[in-house]
């Protein structure tokens, strides 16, 4: 009861500072917000694209193709991926539809997720570069592979809209040579 | 105003002084989040590279500012940013910068001589050319020599690479 009295009485105190601040805040939040839209436009992107390149249950061919389909909607039309070692080739969206229908008719189940990535807009907010570290764990019937890859994916905002125009591996670890891969 | 707004609060999560608890917070939050941020990181073990010495699914504290002060030493166990900055490589520093390192039938050498390397149980069969460190450079490896050396995620980082070591 003391305690509740107390609190009235300070009232008029407290609100000459509790409206400034909530305005103060919505200022930032908004101003944030603004700031910040490119790089939410290509999270939400990028959660996209990880979302259509999974694979949680059984599928017919028929949507395997539509969300293959789908997930080439996220690239640009002139689309380039370098992917080190294994020396995949990806050059337009028809590439990567086909890749992507391949992989799921193969794995039963596959889950793509983010293990961090950061985002850096470029001077004219047309053009951004994003880091990522990226888990695939692809189930089939005979085995599990888990899969961490790295790498730099370069974004291009087309008609308003943010679409991925390259991928390439990059490695924090830079690997030797060993001897397997010296010999001749 | 504050204070009816607090009332609403059940007490206990509000407190006998919601005011205070409010203050306790904030006083929290300003020591946790930048102290989880910047120096010391919750750590779960992805993965069997460093076993046994570091088991998988096992939680560990990463300590990001172990290495501000001096270098990486051979031995040391270092935490590596992978790309986006998120997650953590978690590799043991076997060659120093300027270094020769090569593996032979599983041994390590260091400039031409042979080196203990106490933390494995066994030391595997790996077979690696000779290499030489830049002056920035270090060469870090994985425990679990067991694993095939083309599937083990060793090699070369660039001192800037390392973001720490682990405080357990």
């Amino acid at each position: 009861m003391s305690a509740h009295v107390a609190g009235s009485v300070r009232t008029g105190g407290i609100r000459r500072y509790v409206f400034p601040a909530l305005a103060m805040v919505i200022v930032v939040v908004l101003a944030a917000n603004r700031l910040f839209r490119d790089e939410r436009q290509i999270d939400r992107a990028f959660q996209a694209a990880l979302t259509l390149g999974s694979k949680t249950e059984m599928e017919s061919a028929i949507v395997s193709a539509a969300r293959a389909a789908e997930l080439t909607t996220l690239f640009s039309t002139n689309l380039t991926f370098r992917l080190g070692s294994s020396g995949m080739t990806v050059r337009n969206r028809s590439d990567l539809q086909t890749l992507a229908y391949r992989a799921r008719t193969y794995a039963d189940t596959i889950r793509v997720k983010s293990l961090g990535h950061s985002i850096e807009i470029g001077t004219h907010r047309s053009e951004a570069r994003m880091d990522a570290s990226i888990e695939a764990v692809v189930q089939t019937q005979e085995h599990v592979d888990r899969e961490v890859g790295e790498f730099r994916i370069l974004w291009k905002k087309e008609d308003g809209t943010w679409r991925i125009w390259h991928v390439e591996a990059i490695e924090t670890i830079r690997r030797p040579r060993l001897w397997d891969e010296w010999a001749p | 105003m504050f204070q009816t707004f607090m009332n609403r609060w059940p007490r206990w999560i509000a407190g006998r002084d919601p005011r205070r608890t409010a203050v306790r917070i904030l006083l929290l939050a300003a020591i946790c989040i930048p102290l989880f941020r910047f120096t010391l990181r919750p750590t779960i073990i992805h993965g069997i590279s460093m076993e046994p010495t570091y088991r998988d699914g096992s939680l560990h504290m990463a300590n990001l500012m172990q290495f501000r002060r001096r270098d990486p030493r051979r031995g040391e166990v270092v935490v590596i940013r992978m790309a986006g900055g998120a997650s953590l490589y978690l590799k043991r520093v076997v060659g120093l910068p300027g270094e020769r390192v090569r593996f032979q039938h599983g041994h390590l050498y260091i400039n031409g001589a042979a080196q203990p390397e106490p933390y494995l149980a066994d030391k595997g069969a790996w077979l690696m050319p000779e290499l030489t460190l830049g002056l920035d450079e270090y060469f870090i490896a994985g425990d679990n020599r067991m694993i095939p050396m083309q599937q083990h995620s060793l090699g070369v980082v660039r001192r800037e690479q390392i973001a720490g070591g682990l405080l357990f």
